[in-house]
């Protein structure tokens, strides 16, 4: 099984190499939206970098939803979906496969957002541990809910922003805690003993286990 | 027939209750000593909160039920939908009666309390689930689909209710608590608020059976019309059969006749 995931993360990974979708369109999306911050809520610097840690994740969800968004799109096109499953790939190691490949490419899209804010609006860091640790939990998390929603909404008739909303409302539990580390490890003693750390990595447990669980069905009509 | 008739007496039923609850709320009852005639509002506001959960649960467990096999019919797909509609008209009142209480109570229409704000992803979530069941799909598929959904809203809604209490630790209590001692205050504003309880659950009651009626109705004339094209489309493939066959049956005469001509 865990071959025919890889297979199919490389697969997925392979599409993002040669459309360069995600390095194009995906992550210049997440740093305009950045600058948009800047001008709407003016470049007062104090009050930037006190909501810097919402702001992170407000735009990397967003800007996931299209890498999700995506990763259906291409599964749709010729119904290679099908092809999938009548090759007798368990569903399971579909999930694990695109999850991975999503996962990779939010976690570039992580970075780059996050020297944007650290650059522009000047946020004290004071645990990059603490940081990446809720990083790896609140990414997990959202990559498995996106994909379980991805394949429920998939359908040439689902508007484009059926898949924000259904993803978004499921999330607030992530996106408050995720903010809440970034908060957290803004201060000079933030270590990875944060409680919120805690909180974000049984939510992201929960929800992997979630995704894992649901995605068979969401996906097999 | 008998259907329609346990409709109709539920229809009636809490009709009849709602008319007692604005009776007993609104003249019977005394004012607070504290909150005054605003009080009144703990008839309607606690009891639709009330019916918006219990909806909720009921379209959980329907969907559940759709999804195990040994139990799967559309029957539990119709009542989650009827279910979770009345539910999310339930949370929209839930919403709209506590920003009423809470302009004159707390100063603020909205404050982000964990049971607020709760409320207000529960009220986006199942607008959700809604929304993905209007995408056009083969009713076993749509049924499907949107019971995961359901299921996985479930499973969010106490997750997101404690990451909002642990958010907002500095905001919580209060709201149940007070609901609590005011009932024990008086007498027959316990039993009012009992009877809101009561009427506004046979109005979701009501509400879900009609909405189930409708949903049956809809599949009944979509199996309909599919029918009638269908006999159309046979009857129009008997009429295409029939020329084609003419048509075989002239082939050699009109090639032959073409042959002359050319010749």
């Amino acid at each position: 099984m865990i071959r025919r995931a890889w297979a199919v993360a490389r697969k997925d990974m392979l599409i993002e190499f040669r459309s360069k979708i995600a390095l194009n369109q995906v992550i210049p999306f997440a740093l305009a939206v950045l600058l948009t911050f800047g001008f709407a809520l003016d470049t007062r610097d104090r009050l930037l970098a006190e909501i810097a840690p919402g702001l992170f994740w407000v735009v990397v969800l967003f800007s996931s939803l299209y890498l999700i968004a995506r990763s259906f799109r291409v599964e749709r096109e010729n119904s290679a979906m099908e092809g999938l499953i009548l090759y007798g790939v368990d569903s399971l190691a579909i999930f694990l496969g695109k999850l991975a490949a999503l996962v990779i490419q939010m976690f570039v899209l992580e970075a780059v957002a996050a020297a944007g804010i650290v650059i522009l609006f000047n946020p004290p860091v004071g645990s990059l541990g603490l940081l990446a640790i809720s990083a790896v939990a609140a990414t997990l998390a959202i990559g498995s809910i996106g994909l379980v929603y991805g394949a429920l909404s998939s359908s040439e008739h689902s508007g484009e922003s059926l898949l924000p909303l259904l993803v978004i409302p499921v999330l607030a539990p992530i996106v408050i805690s995720a903010a809440k580390c970034w908060s957290d490890a803004e201060s000079a003693g933030a270590g990875i003993y944060d409680p919120w750390l805690k909180i974000v990595a049984i939510f992201g447990a929960v929800f992997l286990a979630v995704g894992a669980a649901a995605f068979g069905p969401a996906m097999e009509d | 027939m008998t259907s329609t008739l346990v409709r109709k007496a539920v229809g009636v039923t809490s009709l009849v209750l709602v008319a007692a609850t604005v009776v007993m709320g609104l003249f019977v009852t005394p004012p607070d000593v504290v909150q005054g005639n605003l009080a009144r509002l703990l008839y309607v506001h606690p009891p639709v909160a009330w019916v918006a959960y219990l909806a909720y649960g009921v379209t959980s467990i329907a969907s559940g039920l759709y999804l195990w096999r040994p139990t799967r019919s559309l029957k539990w797909d119709r009542i989650a939908v009827a279910s979770a509609e009345v539910g999310v008209v339930f949370t929209g009142l839930t919403l709209v009666t506590g920003s009423i209480w809470g302009r004159p109570a707390w100063g603020v229409w909205w404050t982000w309390d964990a049971r607020l704000t709760t409320t207000a992803i529960l009220f986006v979530l199942y607008l959700g689930y809604l929304a993905l069941r209007r995408i056009p799909l083969s009713p076993a598929v749509r049924a499907k689909r949107s019971a995961v959904a359901a299921l996985i809203a479930f499973i969010d809604v106490p997750i997101v209710h404690e990451s909002v209490v642990w958010w907002r630790t500095l905001h919580q209590g209060a709201t149940v608590a007070t609901l609590g001692a005011n009932t024990k205050v008086h007498g027959i504003m316990a039993w009012t608020l009992l009877l809101g309880f009561i009427a506004f659950t046979m109005v979701y009651i009501w509400m879900a059976m009609l909405r189930y009626r409708v949903e049956t109705m809809t599949a009944e004339l979509e199996e309909t019309q599919l029918e009638a094209w269908e006999a159309e489309r046979l009857a129009e493939s008997a009429t295409g059969d029939e020329a084609i066959g003419r048509l075989l049956d002239q082939g050699p005469e009109v090639q032959a006749d073409q042959g002359a001509v050319r010749r």
